[in-house]
């Protein structure tokens, strides 16, 4: 018997062994302008589930380590009986004014990835602000004690929270934001924070995003931002009309026009809702007009401003900012949910502030 | 029966059980990233290939390039993407679609333990460079967890990978 294979034949399995023994990658290398993705199957069989990623087309970077300094300028301070007081209670409290030179303190935040997938991005929260105040005690009456506490004590707000965005497809998100804050004039010497304040805030947002330069999300907050506490609907807006123009809006907590000069650089004219509600208390011995040593300041200030954003590096960002700070709400009560018994007028100062940003673009 | 018939019948079943993940050799790690990969938002596909000298590239490192767009055209201009974002304003008129995206690469790893790293990924829709590692399962060849970051590993985002073979 005699084992015959013809030439053609062969030849044809001498290359199809060579072809089988090559991995299908290593014949891929070649290079191939017009692949055709019809002619290519996943390797892998398992069904994978695309989502939508929380960022559209020029969006500013997000801001994963920042460093800034933030300064205002001289304005005056009138504190006066609240509203709402009766006429013997609003007599126990003297309108003052005091010369405010200044405000300014450093800002630190922090918004570190724990785990970033495609399927989940969930961020480790924290900031360290404070604001010191710039008043002459010389030039304040004895009996204003919020000037004469401020002037000693800058107050401070330090959070921790999360911040998650859940992709539930290729078009909804969700995203769930969750923040406690220690605020008020604390120094860890004399005066104590006391971690029985702490304040919570919490954000919950279902949203579309409807292409590459838009999406939209609805939901409630949790919010100390107006001074005191509120549960209110917030609207998650991001736009990218062109190269050039876009907009971002989460309100009401901040809205803004952006502008890219390119992607490494953005300008944005808008506003920012910045409040907190602070323990503020006072030392042993110090004055204590008001007839409280401790008490609740519920302040709320808007932040108008231009803010630009100029890569130094890839990932290195600088930030400068410069605006008018009104006041919406300054004011004094006994303890939270109390009614308030000084308001403050706060002036409108101009501000600016600058910092350095490690970001994700 | 003729000898023909019975190799035909050999190959045949071979090519009917060979599956992709088996064409991959664990003998030689290093070269089990190399084919074609699509990104999990399916937009691309991205060649990783051995560096060719003739292209300046170092051919013991590996790179990627983008050999497919969804969207290879600008939908305004009807002309293809370019990589307008690019910092070197002399690349900025470079077509997306062929862009050496992913530079220097290495095998980091063991048969064990199949990662790459040390190398870069570009991404042309901010003009960043980020540093790029990768890994894949000894057990599933055919996915592959990629990770962009930044600096240190905790800034960075992982995405699947899948390969795709010819049908």
């Amino acid at each position: 018997m005699r084992f015959f294979l013809p030439r053609k034949l062969s030849r044809c399995l001498i290359a199809l062994s060579l072809s089988m023994a090559l991995p299908h990658s290593l014949l891929a290398q070649d290079d191939d302008d017009d692949f055709d993705p019809d002619a290519f199957e996943m390797a892998d069989e398992t069904p994978i589930k695309r989502f939508c990623t929380n960022k559209i087309t020029n969006l500013s970077p997000t801001r994963l380590v920042g460093i800034s300094f933030d300064y205002l300028g001289g304005y005056t301070m009138s504190s006066e009986a609240a509203e709402g007081l009766s006429a013997t209670d609003a007599a126990r409290y003297s309108p003052y004014r005091a010369p405010v030179n200044r405000n300014s303190g450093l800002r630190l935040d922090a918004n570190i990835p724990l785990v970033s997938k495609s399927n989940i991005i969930a961020n480790l929260t924290a900031s360290y602000w404070e604001s010191r105040y710039g008043i002459e005690e010389a030039t304040v009456n004895p009996a204003h004690q919020i000037a004469l506490n401020q002037a000693r004590h800058p107050l401070r707000t330090t959070t921790l929270g999360a911040l998650i965005f859940k992709p539930l497809d290729e078009k909804r998100f969700l995203v769930f934001q969750a923040e406690a804050a220690l605020n008020g004039n604390y120094n860890f010497g004399d005066i104590k924070p006391d971690f029985g304040l702490i304040k919570y805030s919490a954000t919950a947002i279902y949203g579309w995003k409807f292409d590459d330069n838009r999406n939209l999300g609805v939901g409630i907050t949790r919010t100390y931002r107006g001074g005191r506490v509120l549960h209110i609907p917030v609207l998650l807006w991001n736009r990218t009309f062109n190269d050039r123009w876009g907009m971002e809006l989460l309100l009401p907590a901040r809205g803004h026009a952006r502008y890219n000069f390119s992607t490494k650089s953005v300008l944005m004219l808008g506003y920012e809702l910045e409040g907190q509600s602070y323990h503020v208390q006072s030392v042993p011995g110090a004055n204590t007009t008001y007839g409280f040593s401790q008490m609740e300041l519920r302040k709320s200030e808007i932040r108008a401003r231009v803010s630009w954003d100029k890569s130094l590096t890839d990932f290195i960002w600088f930030n400068v900012q410069a605006g008018v700070r009104p006041m919406y709400r300054y004011e004094l009560a006994q303890r939270e949910n109390a009614d308030a018994f000084i308001s403050n007028r706060m002036g409108m100062p101009l501000y600016f502030r600058v910092g350095f940003n490690l970001v994700s673009p | 029966m003729n000898i023909s018939k019975i190799l035909i019948g050999v190959f045949a079943a071979l090519l009917s059980t060979l599956s992709p993940a088996a064409a991959q050799s664990l003998d030689n790690p290093s070269d089990i990233i190399v084919g074609n990969w699509q990104p999990s938002n399916g937009l691309s596909v991205i060649q990783i290939y051995k560096g060719k000298e003739a292209a300046g590239e170092d051919p013991k490192k590996l790179y990627g390039r983008t050999i497919w767009l969804k969207e290879p055209n600008d939908p305004e201009t009807k002309q293809p993407n370019l990589d307008k974002n690019n910092p070197d304003e002399s690349k900025r008129k470079t077509p997306r679609k062929g862009l050496v995206i992913m530079k220097d690469v290495i095998f980091t790893g063991s048969k064990e333990k199949l990662t790459w790293g040390e190398g870069s990924i570009y991404d042309p829709n901010n003009g960043s460079t980020y540093s790029f590692e990768a890994t894949i399962s000894p057990q599933n060849l055919n996915v592959m967890e990629g990770r962009g970051y930044i600096g240190v590993s905790l800034f960075g985002r992982t995405d699947t990978w899948k390969r795709l073979v010819k049908k």
